[in-house]
């Protein structure tokens, strides 16, 4: 009932229909950027924007046979497995005595194990930066990047795993999809601490500093797909999960 | 609509015309809400809106409030068109099923937000909010929130919040249907008095025969989008329209007979009596458990239905006996009251069943109902 | 709990409780020794000074005297802010009739879709969402070279890109998803037979959406402007990218800083960030702590 409420004149029905364009509105505000990009990757003209000269697949070919490219590419997934490794195990760990126990200190412990998400990534970087350089002089290296992402990704473990614990396979396996998207893309904690070497991010970065390249666009649409599908199969997953067990069990009785 | 008596009185622009529908369809998609209604409510009455979920009922009550807009028809308040008007224009209040409190306000502030929309203030809204709280009993808490009334209080500051703009209409969408049984027979009887006290019309929308029956002047049962039958109280329950009507206020029998003249031919072939002329042919036959009389099988007179008793429950004000006959597909409920009631008849007895003519009414055959 | 079902045996209390205690031990290796110790030293480092590149235990405020001595620094604080507010606001402000126009039009079997469809740009790289927006800005972006190409102007229009106006604009872009899910999840618990309550009592629909829907959704409200807020004023990346010199914000003060190897000087302007984070959440302390928004 409450959805389908109805108001009568002509200037509520105007405004109706106003406020569905403007939600259209948004939709090509967040996905037009997305779209030209895509677009232009496949653009032969070699500013990478407008006007389109020729179609082509040149920029995936250069950016596909990029040596860099290759190295920061297996240095972005060896830092981000062992993330979601150390995320998890962590997370997985902190989260049944957070729901569980009756503790003292539990909210406090809750707060403090929150703290890294409402903190700007900026702050953790500069600290750790400090840290590890300042106070234990260690060498930056891929193993300190993956401890400051670690540090930003396992709060976000513990509270996914927290609020479902009854599914707890599920629960990990959507925190380690977490984990590890929120590795490939982190920038400014890896760019202090991974000294000389480069994550994708941290190329891209270095490209576009001065402006728009079509091998860039073309890196970073095959990025995006990368990244759908991985959101794809996070949705199909569970469904296609759910299918499973019910053709093996047809006749579950009452058990949801 | 044969059954609707439409009293000349209520002709428009006379002085009792509160609301009419006129010719008023209503659709959502391909699905029909309500398929020509014509309604005529007079000023000042309690009128009820009676029907099962989806029976158009709820509709009708937002098409006056304005939360929904005809698709074809128009709709008039004292003489003059109101369904081009939106909500905040017309003089028609809501009290609303859920009570759609502001829980981020006080009692006060619930009861006065209207007058505060009217730009009345200070010792006037006061004074006025005050009658208002008073009308419902809710002096003392004033300055609680919505949270920290029960559900019967809560009730009373919805209606006191809809009533203190002094609304020629006021619409209650089942304000009664959150609460348990002793607290709503008892806001029955306290809405029935505010009715009273302020004199505005009210269109009360229910599922609740009984609710119904115990506070309109008049009621309309709808069903499917069709107003089946307006009338009194009495008259809906005594001289149900259709069998639909019959069967939603009360319980009743049905019999399928053939109707002979002024009698009722019935399917064993035994003429009983009837009232009810007009109908030829193959019809229905209801008679009320309270109208039927169980009598010894040998003192029976001619025209009475003969049978054996299935069970006899005691239903404390009553004793429900069920008669398997021969002449009725489904066996027929009997109620005693009183000085009958004091034995229960056993069960597989002989028994013959009778009614006086003026009991038993001729309705159209089903299907044919409209 | 064993401790309740034993309490004869108090020696083995520890027992129980301590092993309680024992998951959250790699936790609290890592978020204490890698988040809570560092961000302590940073506080001391702010109070202490580099003398030649190296960092002196020799307490000080120097650090935060000269921030607050060079103009250029004060006007990039400011300016932060400013850019801080004015993002949230607009992101709030696009994301309030969109969420609303959500929960109260859109038929429920499409909700979950257009949800998503808000939630999708967040599961694509932070980083690229960015860089999209170099393709349509910019000296060679699409609406500069669309007008050339059209004929219109002849040389690039710098406007479209290098300030702060298109800062504001890609941050907004960025946090749009938060405010609209935030403020989606809050006013799809409402019960709209309220908003029809006002009208009904002769509230014009805006009015009634002021005086009724805000008020009760005002928890969702503070929950969207933190989540805004607190990221924008530590950005770096957006300034970096289309702000140029004159976007500057707080963030790349701070790396330039450490950048430059002045360790305590970035300190100190980093504490100023968590400092105004700090005040953001007091501000809306009393917000927060109030009775999670009004039951259905």
């Amino acid at each position: 009932m409450a959805g389908d409420v109805e108001v009568l004149s002509t200037r509520a029905r105007v405004g109706r229909l106003g406020l569905a364009a403007y939600g259209a509105f948004i939709y090509v505000f967040l996905f037009a950027p997305i779209v030209l990009l895509v677009l232009f990757s496949f653009n032969a003209n070699r500013y990478g924007t407008f006007p389109v000269t020729a179609w082509t697949l040149k920029w995936y070919r250069d950016a596909i046979g990029n040596y860099q490219i290759h190295d920061a590419l297996s240095t972005t997934l060896k830092v981000a497995a062992e993330v979601t490794t150390i995320s998890v195990v962590v997370g997985t760990a902190a989260a049944f005595p957070l729901v569980r126990s009756r503790l003292p200190f539990r909210n406090g412990i809750r707060v403090a194990f929150i703290l890294p998400i409402m903190i700007p990534g900026l702050l953790i970087g500069v600290s750790l930066l400090v840290l590890f350089t300042g106070s234990l002089h260690w060498q930056l290296s891929p193993q300190t990047a993956v401890i400051g992402q670690s540090v930003y990704t396992t709060p976000f473990v513990i509270l996914l795993v927290a609020a479902r614990l009854q599914a707890l396979l599920p629960a990990i396996l959507a925190g380690a999809l977490l984990a590890f998207t929120l590795s490939l893309d982190e920038f400014i904690i890896t760019y202090f601490l991974i000294g000389d070497r480069i994550t994708l991010p941290i190329y891209i970065y270095t490209q576009i500093k001065f402006g728009i390249t079509p091998e860039v666009n073309a890196l970073a649409s095959m990025l995006l797909g990368a990244s759908l599908l991985v959101l794809a199969l996070a949705f199909a997953l569970p469904q296609v999960m759910r299918a499973t067990r019910r053709a093996f069990r047809p006749r579950a009785g009452g058990v949801a | 609509m044969k059954a609707v008596a439409v009293p000349e009185s209520t002709a428009t622009g006379s002085a009792r015309a509160g609301i009419e529908l006129r010719k008023v369809v209503k659709r959502y998609g391909n699905n029909t809400a309500l398929r020509e209604l014509d309604l005529h409510i007079l000023d000042g009455e309690f009128f009820c809106l009676l029907g099962p979920s989806g029976c158009g009922k709820t509709t009708t009550l937002n098409l006056i409030g304005g939360f929904v807009a005809p698709t074809s028809g128009t709709i008039w308040l004292r003489g003059k068109r109101i369904d081009t008007l939106p909500p905040h224009k017309r003089p028609v209040n809501t009290v609303f099923q859920s009570y759609a409190l502001f829980p981020h306000m006080s009692v006060r502030d619930n009861v006065g937000f209207g007058l505060r929309m009217d730009r009345v203030r200070g010792p006037e809204a006061r004074r006025r909010i005050d009658e208002a709280l008073g009308l419902v009993g809710l002096q003392e808490l004033g300055d609680r929130t919505p949270a920290q009334l029960s559900g019967g209080q809560q009730q009373r500051v919805a209606v006191a919040r809809a009533l203190i703009k002094r609304p020629a209409v006021l619409l209650l969408d089942e304000p009664l249907g959150a609460l348990d049984l002793k607290l709503r027979q008892r806001l029955q009887v306290e809405l029935s008095q505010i009715h009273r006290e302020v004199g505005t019309t009210f269109v009360y929308v229910t599922h609740d025969q009984e609710e119904a029956m115990s506070m309109a002047d008049r009621i309309a049962v709808m069903n499917e989008g069709v107003l089946e039958q307006l009338g009194t109280p009495f008259e809906i329950y005594r001289r149900p329209a259709s069998r639909f009507v019959a069967d939603f206020i009360g319980d009743a029998n049905f019999l399928d007979v053939e109707i002979d003249g002024d009698t009722a031919v019935l399917a064993d072939g035994t003429r009983s009596p009837c009232s009810g002329g007009g109908v030829r042919g193959r019809a229905t036959l209801m008679v009320r458990p309270e109208s039927l009389r169980l009598v010894d099988p040998d003192d029976a007179p001619a025209g009475a239905l003969h049978g054996r008793t299935v069970k006899s429950s005691f239903l404390g004000t009553r004793v429900r006996v069920a008669v398997d006959c021969e002449a009725a597909s489904a066996p027929l409920m009997v109620a005693l009251h009183g000085d009958e009631a004091t034995a229960l008849p056993e069960p597989d007895r002989r028994v013959a069943l009778w009614w006086a003519a003026e009991d038993a009414l001729v309705l159209p055959p089903e299907g044919e109902s409209r | 709990m064993n401790t309740v079902a034993e309490p004869e045996a108090p020696r083995r209390r520890l027992g129980p409780a301590s092993a309680s205690y024992a998951p959250f031990l790699p936790a609290v290796v890592l978020l204490g020794g890698f988040f809570l110790v560092p961000l302590g030293i940073i506080v001391i480092y702010s109070f202490w000074e580099v003398i030649d590149y190296n960092v002196v235990h020799h307490w000080t405020l120097g650090n935060y005297r000269y921030f607050f001595s060079v103009t250029a620094y004060v006007k990039t604080m400011w300016a932060t802010l400013w850019v801080s507010v004015v993002a949230t606001a607009i992101s709030l402000g696009l994301a309030f009739p969109f969420a609303y126009w959500l929960s109260r039009y859109v038929p429920r079997r499409l909700r979950a879709p257009l949800l998503i469809l808000v939630v999708v740009p967040f599961w694509t790289s932070y980083l690229l969402r960015v860089y999209s927006w170099l393709t349509i800005l910019g000296e060679k972006g699409l609406l500069n070279r669309f007008l050339q190409w059209a004929g219109i102007t002849h040389h690039p229009i710098g406007l479209f890109l290098y300030d702060r106006s298109a800062v504001i604009l890609v941050l907004v872009y960025l946090y749009f998803p938060f405010a609209a899910l935030t403020l989606y999840s809050s006013i799809e618990r409402f019960d709209w037979d309220r908003l029809r309550a006002a009208m009904d009592l002769g509230a014009t629909p805006l009015k009634a959406i002021r005086r009724i829907l805000v008020p009760q959704v005002r928890p969702g409200i503070v929950t969207a402007i933190i989540f805004v807020f607190i990221p924008i004023l530590g950005e770096y990346l957006t300034p970096q990218i289309v702000g140029g010199t004159g976007g500057v914000m707080i963030g790349n003060l701070v790396v330039n800083f450490f950048q430059a190897a002045e360790y305590t000087r970035g300190a100190a302007v980093s504490l100023l960030i968590a400092l105004f984070i700090l005040l953001l959440l007091i501000v809306f302390r009393r917000s927060l702590s109030a009775p999670e928004a009004y039951g259905g």
